[in-house]
């Protein structure tokens, strides 16, 4: 409590500092804060991973199921070779150096070698990331533009039949399992209405560069992304519906009123930028979130992402990979966090002195 | 069976070779892609890292075996144009097709061969222990003829260099990977070989890519340009892709069953079977160790308790068949189902398990036991029920648990920590190589796919150790009869199915199954008719 | 004591009910939760066939008088097997929300209330825990030590309580310094009665929002977990019955139609619950 107040003290004590001085160096000091604000929470992150990687290395470790297993094959083998792929991937040396030694290589930046592909792990994860973050960012922006749309016409009149019906449909995408979601989409849009192809990210059996590969991309994604979009709406919905209500019986909102301003601008010009806020919040704080349930979406779309790559290495048993995808991921999450606070704090600059 | 079959066909060899070279009348029309969808991503595309059916049913068109196998189980060409073995069948000579060149350009000789067996598969290949150790020497005569020699004969020895999934028999360019470490070697990621097709392209976890090879030894070959494997997980995404015609071919590991019948009816499509010499059963593993399983009059008693053809008709939605020995009924020569005397008859089973000293307990019930199965198979989940359920009628408790993959191996086949399990075992192409591992007591050894069951019959072991190296087919089938009675009346499992074989294709496209390996076979037959 | 006054709860007021019921959709919400459980209940009881059954019909019979529902590829009766469904799934929901309930109001308590070293670990943990995929490691959890229900919920549970911790925090944070507890404390309550008697009760109504969401998330979860094929295959859960029957869903689609809809429904229900308690728990809702 006492630390609490002289933490508050303190932020009081920089901001008025900030003040007094003049705008030039106001404005270094605040890029300077920025930086300074960014370093700390990225070196934060470090302790974050390293627990990260010693509660995953631990659960692995304890694990049934051996990697090599999932190496063979469908035919029978022998002890011996067992044996011989355990040492070709150091699965024979004591615990304890192994993760000492894979502590040592992630600080280099190293991420091993997967089991499961015989390949750099860095290398498998990075060739997935635009994938997955093509997938993810349609869907966000989808997402966003009908969970905020709804979300103002929802809390412009709370309890009222608009209201209502925007709730259930947004809670609707939010209740459906989303791989069966995904299949009843693909019956009727991809089946019965051959408007969109069934799998994939690109079309392979007529192969297409420029703008037609682009096309071909976008082609593929409506659909996957729809689904993920829908799912992921509610939370930005809900969020949007409050904070309208809550700043739509505000003062200034009556005021604007009063001076005549028409209905659509009071919600889109006055209230919205005000409630918009928490929205990115959500927005930002559900990266992780949403990066992991990728898997689901992935795999009815037959997307090439993360999410499938995390289902292998599990079902491969592939620790290296695994716990690769788990420190980028982890990383992910964190600059996302870090980035949602930095749009936080543009508008909002006490967040810096917290 | 193919024993003498084969001697004689060794003589004419060159013969059938120029008949197999030159194409039919019938013109193949040239050009397209043909798009085979896999159900997982495979771990590497060169055959020696593992057993994986993806990876080899890439790997096939981007390596050429020694031999290959034609539709009646008789090797045919592939890299080696003819072939003598010797009067005692130790000596196998090989001659090597002089116009066959690696993707590079440079040609394939016998020392590639040779460095192929000698430095890679006998130091890498997963399943090289069941036959390797036979192996005298692999050596290079000179540039175009390649020699082997057994210790002692092995009649399936073509047949297994055929199956390269389990053999690793596929021939690797000699001046890339000597000098280097095979498992690491970064020609892995971009294969060159001497198939019919050229590496193109492996996008991880979606595709690979490989194009026409201009320059292939078969003359003529291959009429695709363009051959796709695209990874679908999802069983339904894949069948929905199949239908859209986004892909041109499932093979039979990735068929969804209950969709076989209704696709088949339908014009724009077929049924091909072809991976008969594979002939995987659906086995109930009981682990005779301890408790009521030990008993062979429990094990019985347990085989008429079940109703085979419920679970075939079930679980696989009508597309398999019940099994009714241990050996798959696609090996002709060997099958034989009469020592399957085991029609449902609960009567009997309770009967036995009476007189095995497991009577009812005041609650109906004898015994628990578990059985385990992998997820991501639903046809051993489905038998598992359906198992679970024909049991209570003989008092008998089940408790179904399913593990993933991994973990499922390890409990079954390192610790032997179950009573019972769902698994399918081959018993192709020829038993010699794949019904001995499962059964021998040398195979109680704590590795995937070999006898967790804890089996030992001597009398079983002597005469598969017998007929390992007997020549004689009147003789081999003898032996395998008298094998499937033991088997039968001793049950270290139970034949519950036999896996259904057919691959769905789109109906424009023909010839891509020629031989008895049609889920993995290279396409350089392949072509689409407009 | 003067306590009693001040430290009533928000829902107890007389215009709680009168507010979570002005919400329309809410109210629907409740009455589809409630005949869900009653299905759960009494379903397994008047249904006429055994679940586990093979065969009580002819398989993917369509629906009809015997089966109302129809019946499964194995020849099961969907009605009597979604009625067991109903209860695991529930079961997996709201036993995995309370679970990742008291995990977050013990830490979010122990953190607000203690404040300085104690808050700083917690809080470090509690980022841990936001920042690992979440999904994944409940994969991974139930990859690994098997598919039964009882490791599925305590996978869904553990990994679900972060954010309920931090409100509880903040709100506990906020009310300590309050005149009432700080009266209890100078009446020599203990610590633990402070907190637990005096601070959480205002502090749970955010809590019960959550948790109402957090339902119908874990009953998501669990689906998805089946559909992964990690369900547990003793315990017939809606999603595990999805995900089986998703194979015949082109030969029979009443076999998907029944356990999908009923998870949309409870998740539904769950939600809605939720929004109305928010909006109970929401100063300015109340004051229309």
């Amino acid at each position: 409590m006492v630390e609490a107040t002289s933490k508050a003290n303190g932020g009081d004590a920089v901001a008025t500092d900030v003040a007094a001085a003049g705008k030039a160096r106001a404005k270094r000091g605040i890029r300077f804060r920025y930086a300074r604000y960014v370093a700390r929470r990225l070196l934060q992150a470090v302790p974050i991973i390293v627990v990260i990687v010693l509660i995953n290395f631990t659960l692995i470790q304890a694990a049934p199921g051996d990697p090599v297993y999932a190496l063979i094959g469908q035919m029978e083998t022998t002890p011996e070779y067992i044996a011989q792929v355990r040492e070709e991937f150091g699965l024979d040396e004591p615990l304890p150096q192994q993760f000492l030694s894979y502590i040592a290589k992630i600080a280099t930046f190293d991420l091993g070698y997967s089991f499961r592909f015989r390949q750099d792990v860095s290398g498998l994860i990075f060739e997935r990331v635009p994938a997955t973050f093509l997938l993810m960012g349609t869907a966000l922006v989808i997402s966003s533009l009908l969970g905020i749309g709804l979300g103002v016409i929802a809390g412009r009149r709370p309890f009222g039949w608009t209201d209502n019906a925007a709730t259930i449909f947004a809670l609707a995408g939010f209740s459906m399992p989303v791989f069966w979601l995904g299949q009843l989409v693909l019956l009727v849009f991809a089946l019965k209405l051959p408007w969109f192809p069934v799998q994939g990210m690109v079309s392979l059996r007529a192969p297409s560069h420029g703008w037609g590969y682009i096309a071909s991309v976008l082609h593929h994604l409506v659909l996957p992304a729809t689904v993920y979009g829908i799912y992921h709406l509610t939370l930005i919905f809900r969020m949007t519906r409050i904070k309208m209500m809550d700043v739509l019986v505000q003062d200034f909102i009556t005021t604007a009123r009063s001076k005549g301003a028409g209905e659509r601008r009071v919600l889109f010009v006055h209230a919205l930028p005000n409630a918009i806020l928490p929205v990115i919040t959500v927005i930002g704080y559900n990266f992780g979130f949403m990066l992991a349930g990728s898997v689901l979406v992935e795999t009815v779309f037959g997307w090439p992402g993360l999410g499938r790559l995390m289902y292998e290495a599990i079902n491969a048993r592939d620790y290296p990979l695994l716990l690769g995808l788990f420190v980028v991921i982890s990383l992910f999450v964190i600059i996302a966090n870090v980035l949602t606070d930095i749009i936080y704090a543009l508008i909002d600059p006490r967040i810096l002195y917290r | 069976m193919q024993w003498m079959r084969m001697l004689a066909f060794a003589a004419g060899a060159f013969c059938a070779a120029l008949m197999v070279a030159t194409p039919p009348v019938a013109a193949q029309q040239r050009g397209g892609t043909m798009v085979i969808a896999l159900s997982g991503e495979p771990s590497a595309l060169v055959g020696f890292l593992h057993t994986d059916t993806g990876g080899h049913s890439i790997a096939a068109n981007i390596f050429s075996g020694l031999v290959g196998l034609n539709e009646d189980f008789e090797p045919v060409p592939e890299l080696a144009r003819s072939w003598e073995i010797s009067k005692d069948g130790l000596t196998y000579t090989f001659h090597l097709d002089p116009n066959a060149r690696f993707h590079d350009g440079v040609p394939v000789t016998a020392e590639d061969v040779a460095f192929t067996f000698n430095d890679v598969v006998a130091k890498y290949h997963p399943s090289r222990g069941s036959w390797w150790p036979n192996v005298e020497s692999a050596t290079a005569e000179d540039e175009h003829t390649f020699v082997m020699k057994l210790k002692k004969p092995f009649p399936p020895l073509l047949t297994l260099l055929a199956y390269q999934l389990r053999s690793g028999a596929e021939i690797l360019p000699k001046h890339i990977y000597e000098g280097s470490d095979p498992m690491t070697n970064p020609a892995n990621e971009h294969p060159i070989g001497s198939g019919a097709f050229k590496f193109v392209e492996w996008s991880k976890g979606s595709h690979v890519v490989l194009e026409r090879n201009d320059d292939y030894f078969m003359e003529g070959k291959p009429y695709l340009d363009r051959l796709i494997f695209q990874f679908i997980p999802d069983p339904n995404t894949r069948i929905l892709a199949f239908e859209r015609g986004e892909v041109d071919f499932i093979d039979y590991t990735a068929v969804p069953h209950n969709e076989v019948a209704r696709l088949a009816k339908d014009p724009r499509f077929k049924l091909l079977t072809g991976a008969d010499a594979i002939a995987v059963q659906g086995m109930w593993l009981l682990n005779v160790r301890k408790g009521p399983l030990a008993k062979n009059e429990v094990r019985q008693a347990l085989s008429y308790a079940i109703d085979v053809n419920e679970i075939s008709d079930k679980a696989l939605f009508g597309a398999g068949r019940p099994a009714h020995s241990f050996l798959n009924s696609n090996l002709k020569w060997a099958f034989n189902g009469s020592y399957d005397v085991y029609d449902r008859d609960v009567e009997k089973a309770n009967e036995l398990l009476d007189e095995a000293g497991y009577p009812r307990g005041d609650n109906g019930i004898r015994f628990t036991i578990n059985i385990l199965w992998a997820a991501g198979r639903p046809y051993d989940g489905k038998s598992a029920e359906i198992i679970r359920d024909q049991l209570r009628d003989v008092g008998v408790t089940a408790d179904v648990k399913t593990y993933d993959r991994p973990t499922f191996i390890e409990k079954v086949f390192d610790q032997w920590d179950f009573d019972t399990a769902m698994q399918l075992y081959s018993t192709g192409p020829d038993p010699a190589i794949s019904v001995v591992t499962r059964y021998h007591t040398k195979q109680i050894n704590h590795s995937p796919f070999t006898n967790a069951m804890g089996y030992s019959n001597p009398e079983l072991d002597k005469i598969f150790d017998e007929d390992a190296s007997e020549v004689n087919e009147e003789k081999r089938k003898e032996n395998w009869d008298e094998a499937q009675k033991i088997l039968m009346q001793d049950l270290p499992a139970i034949p519950v199915f036999e896996f259904p074989d057919g691959h769905l294709a789109n109906a424009r496209l023909m010839d891509a199954v020629t031989g008895p390996y049609g889920y993995f076979q290279s396409r350089h037959n392949a072509w689409f008719k407009d | 004591m003067t306590i009693e006054t001040s430290s009533f709860t928000v829902a107890s007021q007389p215009s709680g009910l009168r507010i979570f019921f002005r919400n329309r959709a809410s109210a629907v919400g409740t009455a589809v939760l409630i005949l869900l459980v009653l299905l759960a209940v009494l379903g397994p009881v008047l249904s006429p066939y055994d679940p586990l059954s093979i065969g009580v019909g002819e398989t993917m019979a369509p629906p009809s008088l015997t089966h109302i529902f129809g019946t499964d590829e194995l020849g099961r009766d969907i009605f009597s097997r979604a009625s067991l469904g109903v209860g695991v799934s529930l079961f997996v929901g709201f036993v995995a929300a309370a679970m990742s309930s008291t995990i977050a109001i013990l830490i979010g308590c122990i953190s607000g209330y203690f404040g300085a070293f104690v808050d700083d670990v917690l809080m470090r943990m509690t980022e841990i825990f936001q920042v690992i995929p979440r999904f994944f490691l409940a994969i991974l959890l139930v990859a690994f030590f098997g598919a039964s229900i009882v490791n599925i919920v305590i996978a869904i549970g553990l990994l679900s309580w972060p954010e309920s911790a931090r409100v509880i925090r903040a709100e506990v944070m906020s009310l300590k310094n309050r005149q009432y507890v700080s009266s209890a404390r100078i009446a020599g309550a203990s610590t633990a009665s402070i907190i637990f008697g005096e601070i959480l009760p205002n502090a749970l109504g955010p809590v019960i929002v959550n948790a109402t969401l957090q339902v119908g998330q874990a009953m998501l979860l669990e689906a998805g977990l089946s559909y992964l094929g990690l369900g547990d295959p003793n315990r017939i859960s809606l999603g595990l019955m999805l995900h089986q029957s998703q194979e015949i869903m082109r030969t029979a689609w009443w076999a998907t139609a029944l356990p999908g809809s009923l998870i949309f429904f409870a998740v539904l229900a769950a939600n809605l619950v939720g929004d109305g308690l928010n909006d109970l728990f929401n100063p300015r809702a109340r004051a229309r």
